[in-house]
């Protein structure tokens, strides 16, 4: 039951026929509110049902962070009164929405359609908490509300933030492509073809016998290998969870994954992804390497990325580890993104990094905290430099893991949140123009 | 700390509210020459001088708490005349009737005085500044003066009135019946009845002056006990309003619940919400740099310099090596030799900064800190 407005007014406007007969005061002003009670429950009995809206919500959105999109409810009126009042389409905060309240006027067997903006300010799925259908009585003094739940859920995108790097990054892996001589011939780069010289090639590229065969000198060209694999395995436990700037850890490892994702498919490698703390909480492979799935891939990622949440558990690496294998039975490149967190490292990771850099090249990339760097600078006062002493004391266990980490061929790539991304995948195609992938 | 931030006010509202109801519950009166107002326009100082000259003072809310009939022996005192109607006088000297002497405190020109209590009384405003006596009442002696005064009170002279302290030193010679003091004499309706026109003269701030204590102490000191009267609202008998209820209008009730009526509709009406109130499910935040922060607090509190300066000169010792080209792993004798000439200092000092982790105190500590960031600053230039 809802009372309106005009209830106020009808109990205010009993203070006039109190006024003209003092008299009989009392009976009066009963009599006044007794009679508006009348009404209301008058009003009441003739409000149709709000159950006589059928509910029903387009289908659920995707969004990057950051960016709007809308939502619809379509009302169908199933009752046999024209139904007026107020609706609401209710969200979770984080899901942003705005013009949520919505005027009701459904004509009976009508139809109409409400659109909600959303403007999510979390990642992850934002769901709906409920649409409130308010209908008004025909005298405008009460109304009858009812809350349902009609279930729909906006799934909010990792941003990619790092996009802007990819340009940059494909130009150099253009240049890699088709160069007449690799610095270092390893087993990883493949022939590719013959082609006419030009001004500049190494003249060790030269291939005799093609040229004796025509009248021009020809060059050999090579490729950079393709077909590798790239395992990217996100850390999600307590560590990820702690905040880096205004978002945590795991938000900002995720870019580093997109954008290496985003260079190795155009390099024509197979990425896979990994996610988890104690047991795998997201795994993506991608098929066959093509233009075609290159988009897909990236899609099923942010896709698969959305609903991952920080755990605060410790890491199994036994776990994740017998996943990696299982995934990647040739030699791949493993990228593991885990901040360096001495503790958990010395305990979790090391004992088990030789399993896999038996098999895998093995990469840690970490974010670090620029916090660190901050606290580490400022000696303005005492606490300031008792502050100072912790930070240095925190970086060299850093290091120290660092150089542990080092010790059994794993490269640490360790960089604040808006550099770890670029600088993920400028190693990688640092290993690939060696061809040590 | 965080207790007495938690605790504090409340303790503060408790001591706010003991002091308010301590300040309530004294036995102080506002009400003009009330014989327990300490104020300068109380009656205080002429009640504890009464009570201490062996006069027993009764305080009585009101003429109509007065007992059916004064015992002899008895003064009553009224301070004022506010609510004395016709019907009121006529009780109040009824009542009075077998009491030694009834002293009424007029504040004011009023103009039923004289019905009101059923005498031959006029009043008028005061004229002049100081009066003396002036007169064969043996409460006032030759020489008594006022100098504060309220109101002047006439009579004739065929009701029998003394009236002393006329306005001016020859005025009642000719047979007038005016002064600030007019006192008509027992007869078988009434008691002698002292009418006071300087009211003011007895409270608490002008009594010292002039006369007034004495004329105070004689007027009501005369008998062994002294009944007090302060009026009261309901004094003024049935017909008049005994309180705010009477003042106002029959339909006040039903209005006031109209309009409670009207606020609960107004309160329901805004208080019903459009759904429920959503929550967000919110992740614990933990920022990254906590640990870092916590660690420099355990060094403060356990005050281990030398191992603060100690983690401090060993990042300066990587930082500077990796500055000069030298391995992180070599002699710190060959790094502080690199650092002296790089950066040109002493020897000593650059070993003492990068080497020797004591410090004697605090500001020693913050001050080799400071130093050897400006080490540092120095090999970058």
């Amino acid at each position: 039951m809802v009372l309106r407005g005009p209830v106020v007014a009808l109990v205010l406007l009993g203070l006039v026929p109190v006024a003209l007969w003092p008299a009989a005061a009392g009976t009066v002003a009963l009599l006044w509110l007794l009679g508006v009670a009348a009404l209301v429950a008058v009003d009441l009995l003739l409000t149709p049902s709000p159950r006589s809206v059928q509910l029903t919500r387009s289908p659920d959105p995707q969004v990057r962070l950051g960016e709007p999109t809308t939502t619809t409810l379509t009302l169908t009126g199933t009752g046999e009164r024209h139904l007026r009042g107020r609706l609401r389409d209710a969200w979770v905060p984080s899901a942003g929405a705005e013009g949520a309240r919505h005027t009701l006027d459904l004509p009976a067997g009508g139809r109409r359609t409400v659109t909600t903006r959303l403007r999510p300010t979390r990642r992850g799925d934002r769901r709906a908490a409920g649409v409130t259908v308010r209908v008004h009585g025909p005298l405008g003094l009460a109304g009858r509300q009812r809350t349902v739940l009609v279930p729909g859920v906006v799934r909010v995108l990792p941003p990619f933030r790092s996009r802007r790097d990819l340009p940059s990054r494909l130009e150099r892996l253009r240049q890699l492509d088709g160069r007449s001589a690799v610095r270092t011939r390893g087993q990883g780069t493949e022939f590719d073809a013959l082609r006419d010289y030009v001004d500049g090639d190494d003249v060790r590229a030269i291939d005799w016998r093609a040229t004796a065969r025509r009248q021009h000198v020809v060059v050999r060209t090579w490729q950079p290998e393709r077909d590798r694999r790239v395992v990217i395995v996100l850390d999600t436990s307590r560590t990820s969870a702690a905040r880096v700037g205004d978002e945590p850890r795991l938000d900002a490892a995720m870019d580093a994954a997109l954008l290496l994702a985003a260079v190795a498919a155009h390099a024509g490698d197979r990425v896979d992804l990994l996610a988890g703390d104690r047991v795998v909480r997201a795994r993506v492979g991608s098929q066959a390497g093509g233009a075609s799935t290159r988009s897909a891939l990236l899609h099923r990622l942010v896709t698969a990325m959305a609903p991952l949440e920080p755990v605060l558990v410790e890491a199994d690496w036994t776990t994740l580890a017998g996943a990696v294998t299982g995934l990647a039975r040739r030699r791949a490149l493993v990228v593991l993104l885990t901040p360096l967190e001495p503790a958990a490292v010395e305990e979790g990771l090391l004992p088990v990094l030789p399993t896999l850099t038996a098999h895998h090249r093995v990469v840690v990339a970490s974010v670090a905290d620029p916090a660190l760097e901050a606290l580490r600078a400022d000696v303005s006062s005492l606490q300031a430099v008792w502050d100072a002493a912790a930070a240095e004391r925190t970086e060299a266990l850093r290091r120290r893991t660092a150089a542990a980490l080092g010790l059994l061929g794993v490269t640490v790539v360790d960089e604040l949140p808006e550099r770890l991304p670029g600088a993920l995948a400028d190693h990688y195609l640092a290993l690939k123009a060696r061809g040590l992938l | 700390m965080r207790a007495v931030r938690r605790w504090a006010p409340w303790v503060v509202l408790v001591l706010a509210a003991g002091l308010v109801a301590a300040l309530l519950a004294g036995t102080r009166s506002g009400e003009r020459l009330a014989p327990d107002n300490p104020g300068r326009e109380g009656g205080q100082a002429l009640a504890r001088v009464l009570q201490s000259q062996g006069v027993t003072v009764r305080t009585v809310l009101g003429t109509a708490a007065l007992p059916e009939q004064v015992a002899p022996g008895t003064t009553v005192l009224v301070t004022g005349t506010a609510y004395l109607t016709p019907e009121a006088g006529a009780q109040l000297l009824d009542r009075t009737r077998e009491a030694d002497r009834l002293v009424v405190l007029v504040p004011g020109p009023q103009e039923d005085l004289g019905t009101a209590l059923g005498l031959d009384v006029r009043t008028t405003w005061p004229t002049g500044a100081r009066l003396t006596g002036a007169c064969a009442d043996p409460r006032v002696r030759d020489g008594d003066e006022v100098v504060a005064w309220d109101v002047q009170l006439d009579s004739t002279a065929t009701s029998g009135a003394v009236a002393c302290f006329p306005p001016s030193p020859g005025h009642n010679v000719g047979g007038a019946r005016a002064g600030a003091l007019l006192t008509f004499p027992a007869t078988t309706d009434h008691a002698e009845v002292s009418l006071v026109g300087f009211s003011s003269a007895l409270t608490n701030g002008r009594v010292t002056e002039a006369a007034h204590a004495a004329l105070g102490l004689r007027l009501l000191g005369a008998s062994p006990e002294l009944l007090w009267v302060t009026p009261q609202p309901g004094d003024a008998g049935q017909g008049a309003p005994q309180g705010l209820w009477d003042v106002l209008p029959r339909s006040a009730t039903p209005a006031v619940v109209l309009l409670g009526a009207a606020v609960l509709a107004l309160a329901l009406w805004q208080g019903r919400r459009l759904g429920p109130v959503v929550v967000e499910p919110l992740p614990a935040v933990v920022h990254a740099a906590q640990t870092t922060r916590s660690r420099g607090r355990l060094y403060r509190q356990a005050g281990d310099r030398p191992h603060a300066l100690a983690a401090l000169q060993a990042g300066a010792r990587h930082r500077a090596a990796a500055r000069l080209g030298l391995s992180p792993a070599a002699d710190p004798g060959a790094l502080v030799d690199a650092v002296a000439t790089a950066t040109g200092r002493p020897r000593d000092q650059a070993s003492r900064l990068l080497t020797d982790p004591s410090a004697t105190d605090d500001t020693d500590f913050v001050t080799t800190a400071r130093e050897l960031r400006s080490l540092e600053e120095g090999l970058h230039r």
